[in-house]
């Protein structure tokens, strides 16, 4: 039978094996250290002429003058087993360019030693498709790295961010996607922009909560809708619809490759200072949505209420003297856009 | 039959019947005595006649002046046995029992006289008076009915006379015990002894002809019972029926007798009972499990559901069914295989250096025995476990024949359900579970031919939904997991011995394949048809000279359709991150696959303990389109019975993985792989009488195994395509194996095993070589059981084996987190290899079984607890969210099943 049949049974049953199983690492949502919790590319698509933003969101320390930055890029990146390095250095871009007119300076990949930085598509298009298609040829090059299809018009180009602290290093890596084919179907993804949006502190009595959170008090933490969108619509802008080629498996189990509109998957990631959130993350996830298919699929509006809720249970008094901390949401819509907002909450004896 | 009454009256003795008339009565003197007018038979007490009891019965009666009786009183009986000899008391049965006090003859007489009529006692001048009388009644037996007439002994045609007839059963399992010893024997009243023997026959059932009537006495002996005593008492024209539940002296398991193999053709060959895998502790009474335990086996890691043996890959030992592949081994989470333990006779493990007779596998070989059927009647078993629920039945089918069926349902499944807590992050919609079915039958229509059929089915389901799935993997699509893997095979075999000079075995199996999962996005659905058919010729040419050859098809259509990440990481690959985004689709109708293999071997044996066994096989395998040929060699040379050098050689090829050759997923062009192995050993035990060293057999065998165009991954281009996969690995598997055995003698049994190895790999070219993903140094396995009074069982096994290598983390050790904003996740950068390796592996297995003996089942209670220290075993490693920290994922907790089995 099937080495991936075998492994796919053992895997679901360890799945489940492994419920109860827990380490004593410390949750991800929780902060401790020096964190880098998401990286902002806006936009996250760019086409040329245009320049993409670039932001980290660091947290963990108290005083943030002391980091260091060190920003560049890489057209690819290699996978972990080579240290995530870039494959592609300047001499070696040159040398898959020049033939085709294009020469590109030392310092091309530099991005600065800013705390933001910026990425600046200056170069044209036929640039960019140049290059992606020979990386399609450039086999060396390929080691078990996903070469993007050039049909799709589409290129991502890995930044890399190093931030330091002292003798810390912490890198972060930020795709922002080069759009060469820019026939006017196609449709840029835009930033799911929550910045300005609160998040809201629901009591047991699931109203807003007017006080400072009592000590192992458990309170739920919810993205707040503005008071004059409707969560459905504020939901329909974060997760954007758009066309995609699909590929999947048909009911007669052919193979059906085809443009389909789908929605965007959002990714909710939660993160406090002291306390503990019940989830790490949280998500809208298309493919639970109520359809033909999926009869026992939720509503939109559950689905998106639950996405951007997570409960939290405030520290214990030994743990955390009392006062203000921070609460941070990142939200992300899988195609590069990121954002966040964050909120400062009172706990304390009332 | 009527009593004979005696109507002697005595009247001598009269005397006057009132106390006022006495003085006239004495004054007067009697001129007549009272006469019997009218004489009544007495009934003759039933029991005094059957048992030749006559009897005198003195009475006083009244008679009045009218002759009538007005009072009766008995003053004494006396009873009389008449004289008889022995041989007239055993044929007519007379047995006189001494605890009747007057068998009654007291009231018959006083009801006799009663009815009896009398004239009156005159006294002179002939006027009656009343007078009381002394009166006597004698009961006489009538004479005895001649007797029957002797059998002529002189006549051999004259027809036998059963007299007694029975049927020897085992106690608490009724089985029918043949050749219990049954002699019956009586002292004559010559003082000669008269005996008589006979054996019950293969069903139990025995018979004795043409004995004197009379009691007899009657033993029987059978090795491993209580020895039979009794009385029988044989009648004359009655045909005694008895039967005879013997209890065993020991329900040891280990008393069990299998048929085996005697031919010794490979280098290492372990067979495993019944009885033996079902008690041996912290292997759940599995059959596959069970080998573990033996030299050369590596310990999986928990639940994975792996067999590593001589340090060669998780797929590379091939089990079979009775010769038949069979695809899964496992069901889920690896706790129990395919097989329940009630349909197997034994299981064959082979660690390397088997015959031609099998192939496609560098590894080893299981082959499990399916239960050749032979009940007497009815009997079957029924477990129910913390595991799972299993029944099994068979019955004889006329003299011939028989068929069993057994089936399984897990109950493992409903415990993790009911376990997992409300508010965790799951719901299971189909809870774990497993299901297994199989049916078994042989029959032989005729001498030298003999048919059997097993079918046997497998299904296993799981289902569940992630209430948050992003807090699971921030990359999963979906909420749903469902899995379902099935499989079914129907074998037919047919054996035909005409005579011991030839004899041909074959085999046709047919089946089907069935795989559904899906995890969000991922699928992966898999159908496919198989046949087998494996025919197995075996002719003796001349005195220590065998052939043994045949033919071995295996085919396949398939249709697989899939949505899965477009890597497959093979061993050595486990640092190298996926990309679970990026899924490759395939879809594939009809793809055959068919394997041919043929196989000839030799049984030589040139001179007196030298046994030579060379054998070829040729094989073609369909998916790579190669032929291979495989020589062997085995050889061994037994000095005595206690000594004995073995040693063989011997190259095997095996095709890659189906996922490794397809065009979606691997590399179509990929070849066959090859292993060469060599093993060199000795056994030898004590020819003496001492306890312990006499029970004691030693095998210490060598073994280097060489493997060459193994797969592996690459990132090497091909024409502009990755090939993902090429033939560049080579390996080298070296060690030792040393197994000591105490077969089951004085209630006890025990094995050790221990196992030096040491397997690497190297998977390019001008690479060094590493360590096997399963490489373990020092693997020592001890099983002891130990067979108690009263029907207990104690059982302990004793792992104590080296952790397994493990590739670290480079991260870790540079304290450098690498993150990736658009997975939300981080990145971990592998160290070398399999450079580090785990904790060492200890655990304690303890199992304690009860078991009672009822005239019609046996019950068994058993307690199997496994890790019973409850030690905390690195599985491997885990690490923080950034990879900063890691610390040990272990396996199973201490975990004890609990069950109970009837055997009836």
């Amino acid at each position: 039978m099937s080495t991936v049949a075998s492994r796919a049974g053992a895997v679901a049953m360890g799945a489940l094996l492994l419920l109860s199983c827990g380490s004593d690492f410390p949750e991800r949502s929780l902060i401790t250290d020096l964190r880098v919790l998401a990286v902002s590319a806006d936009p996250p698509w760019v086409v040329p002429t245009q320049t993409s933003n670039l932001t980290p969101l660091v947290v963990g320390t108290e005083d943030p003058t002391q980091l260091g930055y060190r920003w560049s890029w890489c057209p690819l990146r290699g996978p972990n087993t080579s240290a995530f390095e870039c494959l592609l250095p300047v001499e070696q871009l040159n040398a898959i360019l020049q033939p085709m007119g294009f020469n590109v300076p030392e310092n091309f990949y530099d991005l600065g030693e800013g705390e933001t930085a910026s990425f600046p598509y200056l170069f044209p298009a036929e640039f960019v498709e140049q290059l992606c298609l020979e990386l399609r040829k450039q086999e060396e090059l390929s080691r078990f790295v996903t070469i993007p299809d050039c049909d799709e018009g589409l290129f991502p180009i890995s930044v890399q961010v190093d931030i330091t602290l002292g003798d810390r290093i912490i890198t972060a890596y930020k795709d922002v996607t080069l759009v060469f084919d820019l026939s006017e179907s196609r449709a840029l993804n835009a930033l799911p922009d929550i910045s300005s949006l609160g998040i809201d502190v629901i009591g047991a009595n699931g109203q807003e909560l007017e006080r400072p959170i009592n000590f192992e008090e458990t309170v739920l933490f919810r993205l707040g809708v503005p008071d004059d969108t409707d969560p459905i619509a504020q939901l329909a802008d974060l997760s954007e619809t758009f066309t995609t080629t699909v590929t999947r498996i048909g009911d007669g189990e052919e193979i059906i490759i085809e443009a389909e509109q789908t929605r965007e998957q959002l990714l909710l990631s939660w993160f406090s200072e002291t306390g503990e959130m019940d989830a790490n993350r949280t998500g809208f996830i298309p493919d639970t949505l109520q359809s033909d298919d999926n009869p026992d699929g939720l509503s939109e509006a559950r689905a998106w209420d639950d996405a951007r809720t997570n409960a939290w249970l405030a520290p214990l008094p030994g743990d955390f003297e009392g006062g203000a901390t921070r609460i941070y949401l990142v939200l992300r819509d899988f195609r590069g856009g990121t954002s966040w907002t964050s909120t400062t909450v009172e706990v304390g004896d009332n | 039959m009527r009593s004979l009454v005696l109507a002697a009256l005595s009247l001598g003795v009269a005397a006057p019947a009132f106390a006022q008339e006495e003085e006239e009565i004495e004054a007067a003197e009697i001129t007549k005595y009272p006469q019997i007018l009218e004489a009544v038979e007495a009934t003759y007490p039933p029991v005094a006649l059957r048992q030749r009891i006559s009897a005198q019965v003195a009475l006083e009666i009244e008679i009045s002046e009218t002759g009538t009786i007005s009072d009766i009183l008995v003053t004494e009986t006396t009873t009389i046995a008449e004289t008889l000899s022995a041989t007239t008391a055993v044929a007519y049965g007379i047995v006189r029992s001494s605890t009747i006090a007057d068998y009654g003859f007291g009231d018959a007489a006083v009801d006799a006289v009663k009815r009896m009529k009398f004239s009156p006692a005159e006294v002179e001048g002939g006027i009656p008076i009343p007078v009381r009388v002394p009166f006597s009644y004698a009961f006489d037996l009538p004479p005895l009915p001649p007797p029957p007439a002797p059998p002529d002994a002189q006549d051999p045609n004259r027809p036998k006379v059963l007299v007694l007839k029975g049927l020897i059963r085992e106690r608490g399992t009724r089985t029918r015990i043949p050749g219990v010893i049954l002699t019956i024997f009586r002292e004559r009243e010559d003082g000669e002894l008269e005996a008589y023997e006979t054996t019950s026959d293969r069903d139990g059932s025995f018979a004795f002809y043409d004995l004197p009537p009379g009691p007899w006495r009657l033993q029987g002996e059978a090795d491993a019972y209580f020895p039979l005593r009794d009385t029988v008492r044989v009648v004359v024209g009655e045909v005694l029926e008895v039967t005879y539940y013997l209890e065993k002296g020991n329900y040891s398991p280990y008393d069990v007798l299998v048929e085996v193999d005697p031919v010794k053709r490979e280098v290492n060959r372990r067979t495993l009972t019944r009885e033996e895998i079902r008690t041996v502790p912290g292997t759940l009474g599995d059959p596959i499990l069970v080998v573990e335990n033996l030299p050369g086996v590596a310990r999986p890691a928990a639940g994975s559901g792996n067999i590593i043996v001589r340090g060669s890959g998780t797929n590379d030992t091939i089990v079979y069914v009775d010769g038949v592949e069979v695809p899964l081994i496992y069901h889920f989470g690896g706790l129990k295989s395919v097989l329940p333990i009630d349909v197997v006779d034994t299981v064959d493990f082979y660690p390397g250096n088997f015959s031609a007779y099998y192939g496609r596998g560098t590894g080893g070989v299981f082959d499990a025995h399916i239960r050749r059927l032979d009940p007497d009647q009815v009997h079957g078993t029924l477990e129910v476990s913390a595991l799972d629920v299993s029944l099994f039945a068979e019955t004889p089918i006329g003299d011939n024949a028989a068929v069993a069926v057994a089936g399984r349902r897990s109950v493992i499944g409903d415990v993790i359900t009911a376990a997992v807590p409300d508010d965790a992050n799951v719901g299971i919609i189909a809870a774990p579970v497993y299901y297994d079915a199989q049916v078994l039958a042989n029959w032989t229509p005729d001498r030298g031919h003999d048919l059997r059929f097993f079918f046997l089915a497998s299904d296993d389901r799981l289902e569940f939904l992630f209430a948050n799935a992003a807090d699971v993997n921030p990359q999963l699509t979906g909420n749903q997991v469902n899995t379902s893997v099935n499989f079914q095979r129907a074998v037919l075999e047919y054996r035909f011995a005409p005579n011991e000079t030839y004899q041909n075995t074959a085999i046709v199996a047919v089946g089907r394949n069935f795989i559904d999962f899906q995890a969000a996005d991922f699928l992966f659905g898999l159908e496919s048809q198989q046949f087998q058919f494996r025919d197995t010729a075996r002719i003796k040419l001349a005195e220590g000279l065998t052939l043994r050859g045949g033919a071995d098809i295996l085919a396949s259509i398939t249709d697989i359709v899939a949505a899965l990440p477009g890597t497959v990481p093979t061993e050595g690959q486990t640092g190298a991150t996926q990309d679970l985004q990026t899924l490759t689709f395939a879809n594939i109708d009809d793809n055959v696959s068919v394997e041919i293999g043929h196989f000839l071997d030799l049984e030589w044996t040139p001179v007196k303990g030298l046994s030579l066994f060379p054998g070829v096989r040729l094989d073609y395998f369909s998916e790579v389109d190669q032929w291979s040929a495989d020589p062997r060699l085995v050889a061994r040379y037994d000095f005595s019975d206690f000594f004995a050098v073995k040693g063989g050689a011997g190259v095997v090829y095996q095709q890659p993985q189906g996922v490794e050759t397809s065009d979606e997923f691997g590399n179509p062009n990929l070849g066959l792989q090859r292993g060469v192995q060599y093993s060199l050993g000795t056994e030898f035990g004590f020819d003496t009488e001492i306890p312990i060293l006499s029970d004691l057999r030693f095998d210490f065998t060598f073994f280097y195994k060489d493997l060459g165009d193994f797969v592996t991954g690459s990132d090497r281009f091909e024409d502009g395509e990755p090939l993902r996969f090429d033939n560049t690995a080579i390996g080298r598997v070296y060690g030792l194996e040393t197994f000591i055995e105490h077969k089951f003698a004085n209630n006890f049994r025990a094995w050790i095993s221990y196992t030096l190895s040491r397997s690497e790999r190297r998977d390019q070219p001008g690479e060094d070589f590493r360590l096997f993903d399963f490489d373990q140094t020092h693997i020592f396995n001890m099983t002891a059981s130990y067979v108690l009074p009263e029907g207990w069982e104690l059982g302990l096994r004793l792992r104590i084996i080296s952790g397994n290598p493990t590739t670290p983390s480079a991260t870790l050790e540079s304290q450098r987190s690498q993150f990736f904003d658009d997975i939300d996740g981080f990145g971990n950068v592998p160290g070398a290899t399999n450079s580090i390796r785990l904790d060492t592996f200890s655990q304690l297995d303890l199992r304690v079984e009860k078991s009672w003996t009822f005239t019609f089942f046996r019950l068994k209670a058993f307690l199997s607890i496994i890790n019973t220290w409850n030690q905390e075993n690195p599985e491997g490693l885990s690490f923080r969210y950034d990879f900063l920290d890691q610390d040990f994922a272990t396996g199973l907790p201490v975990f004890p099943n609990l069950g109970i089995r009837a055997e009836f």
